[in-house]
Order: structure tokens, then sequence, then C-alpha cells
């Protein structure tokens, strides 16, 4: 059976992964309008590690149950300091590193969670044997 | 089903992940364990048939789906985990009748 | 759905470079043509990049603030044509001047360079997305 204390472990990763995939949008499109005239990059103000801080903090003690800071009302943010000609503010170098770093984080947790499930599910089908 | 007690010994033999089950195992009754179970399977089945329906209607995260498809799964394993051991147990105590 | 719609958002940006390299390739083939079938000389075009949405239900999954990118237009460049003096050529004028179009060979392969470097940007970001969902399809094997 899954423990309430499991679950809130899946829902916390649930989150996360929700806002680290949301995050490759906002990078996408960046990448997509890096020539688009006028167009300003964009990004979250969340920090991954604020993200971990919380869930970190959630799952050490059962007794409490720490909300988990809100992602769905993160902000959109102009990042781009430099301006081409065409206005346009999107550094390529910036993007493609975040877009590289934002999917690690996210195959990282993915990773995470498949370890969890893997180790649950060989304790309820091995665990009572012998 | 009811009647049949769980003693201390019945909880280490459970394969359940947590150990906050095997707490409470010397008061509650294997009947009320299978059921919880059978009732957290058919939620979990249910949660996971509505999140690919979200999914296909691109409102759900292709993660949230996958979650929802293995917490359903985890839970049926443990449903048949218990029930197999109920399986055995009644065979042995059918055997030790004779 | 987040990194499937960030597929279609990298997809926008693959389509819109490939249009300018098709622009720019067009320019070139052209840059030496004096004739053409509504007369006169060979205009430079040129593609208007703009954020864009996407037409489909797939609109609805986009986070607000995020957009793809699509080519609104394809205009032609008003820049004055090239003057050169070539008495011998057909297509010279009474004051043996032939009026060359107004391609600039060096931008032209500039903006070919560009539209490379950008669609490769589209494509790793795609490897890497391609790669997030992959793994999660595989969750708990």
């Amino acid at each position: 059976m899954i423990q309430p204390s499991e679950d809130r472990v899946f829902r916390a990763l649930e989150d996360l992964l929700s806002w680290t995939s949301r995050r490759q949008q906002a990078l996408a499109a960046n990448v997509a309008n890096q020539d688009t005239p006028g167009y300003r990059a964009k990004d979250y103000s969340f920090s991954f590690k604020e993200q971990l801080d919380s869930l970190t903090m959630t799952t050490t003690s059962e007794k409490h149950m720490m909300p988990l800071k809100d992602t769905s009302k993160a902000q959109l943010y102009e990042v781009g300091t430099k301006e081409k000609p065409n206005g346009n503010t999107v550094d390529l170098e910036r993007e493609m590193s975040e877009i590289t770093k934002n999917g690690l984080q996210y195959i990282t947790l993915i990773q995470y969670l498949s370890q969890k499930i893997k180790t649950m599910r060989y304790a309820i089908t091995e665990g009572g044997k012998g | 089903m009811s009647d049949f007690r769980v003693y201390s010994d019945l909880p280490r033999m459970m394969p359940t992940p947590s150990a906050t089950t095997t707490a409470t195992a010397p008061t509650t009754s294997f009947g009320n364990l299978l059921n919880e179970a059978i009732q957290q399977v058919n939620d979990l089945e249910q949660s996971s048939q509505n999140e690919l329906q979200k999914f296909l209607s691109n409102e759900s995260d292709l993660h949230s789906v996958m979650i929802a498809l293995e917490k359903a799964d985890l839970s049926f394993q443990t449903m048949m985990q218990v029930r197999n051991k109920f399986v055995q147990a009644y065979q042995e105590i059918m055997k030790a009748q004779v | 759905m987040n990194l499937f719609t960030a597929l279609d958002v990298n997809s926008s940006g693959l389509t819109a470079q490939r249009k300018r390299a098709e622009i720019a390739s067009s320019n070139l083939a052209n840059a030496q043509t004096t004739r053409t079938p509504e007369g006169g000389p060979y205009r430079r075009k040129d593609v208007i990049f703009q954020t864009a949405g996407f037409a489909d239900s797939l609109a609805t999954a986009l986070e607000p603030g995020v957009e793809g990118v699509k080519v609104s237009d394809v205009v032609e460049d008003p820049r004055p044509f090239d003057r050169r003096f070539e008495p011998g050529h057909p297509d010279a004028d009474a004051d043996g001047y032939v009026t060359y179009p107004n391609v600039n060979v060096m931008e032209e392969m500039a903006s070919l360079v560009e539209a490379s470097e950008s669609y490769q940007a589209n494509i790793g970001a795609i490897s890497i997305l391609k790669t997030m969902i992959n793994r999660t399809l595989d969750l708990g094997k």
C-alpha cells in the first residue's frame, strides 16, 4: 500500500517535474525567437535550488506537512541584458546552456523517481520472501 | 475473513513497503487490510484513467500520467501480495485441520 | 503536455529558419538576374519574423507569455538597384547602363550562416526534449 508519506514525495516530485518542464517551454520559445525583431528573452523567477530545498524540508519530517512553494504562480520575467540592433534580447549561449541544465535537472528527477518506484516494487514483491 | 486475527508474526511475513503499517498490525484485522488495499487499487486505477483522459485533451503532463500509472501498479502489486499471503496461510490452515 | 508543446515551439523555429534560408538562397541564385517576367531586374526579398501561437488545439497548452515564431511576411527590399556601366550588355539602356539586382552577396551568405546556426540551435533543443520525453516514458522500468 502506498503510505501518505510516500505519496507526499510523489506529489512533490510531480510538482518539481511540472515546473521544470514548464520552464523548458519558455526556454524553447527564446531559442525559436532568437531572430525575431523586438522579442525579449524570458525566464521564470523560481530557481531549482529553492524548489529542491522545499522538497527536502517536506520529506525529512513526517509530522510537518510543509506546502511546496506554489509553482503555478511562477511569473515570466525578462532576462536579456544585451539588446541587438533589431530589439531582440536573446543570448543564444545562455539559452542553450540553460536548456541543457534544465533538461538534466528534469532527467535527474525522473531518475530519482524511477529508483524510488523500483525500490518500492522490490520491497512489495520480494520483501515477503525468506 | 474478518475473524482471522493478525498475530505479531504475520506483519513480519507481510511484504509491506513501509514500517508504519506493521506498527498497527496486532489489532488490525487482516480482512480490513485486504479491503483497504483493494480500495486503494480502485482509487489509483481511477486516478490513472482520469490522468490519461486529461493528457489526451492536453490538460495534463506526460510525467503526471506516468506517475499515476506507476502508483496504480505499485498498489496493485501490494494487493496481489496480500492476497497471495492470505491464500498461502489459508492453505496451511486447511492442511493442519486434516 | 509541456514537453510536447516545447517541441512544437522549437519546430516553429526550424520552419522559420528554413524559410529564411530558402529566401537567402533565392536571392543568391538571382544575384545576376537582369530580366524577370515582370520586367526589370530581380528585387531582393526578405523574411519578417514574428512571434506566433499555434492554430490548432495545442495553443491551449502554451504557457502564458510563451510563443513560437513564424514568418509573417516575405517582403521586397526597397533599396535601389545596382547600375553598372556595361554598354555591350543586351539589357543595357540608352546610356549603356545595366540595372542589376539589389542583392549583396556577402549579406546573403551571412544570412545563410545565421539561419543555419539558428536552425542548429533549435535542433539541439529538440534533441534534449526528446531525451526528456523518452526517459519519462521509461519511468519505473
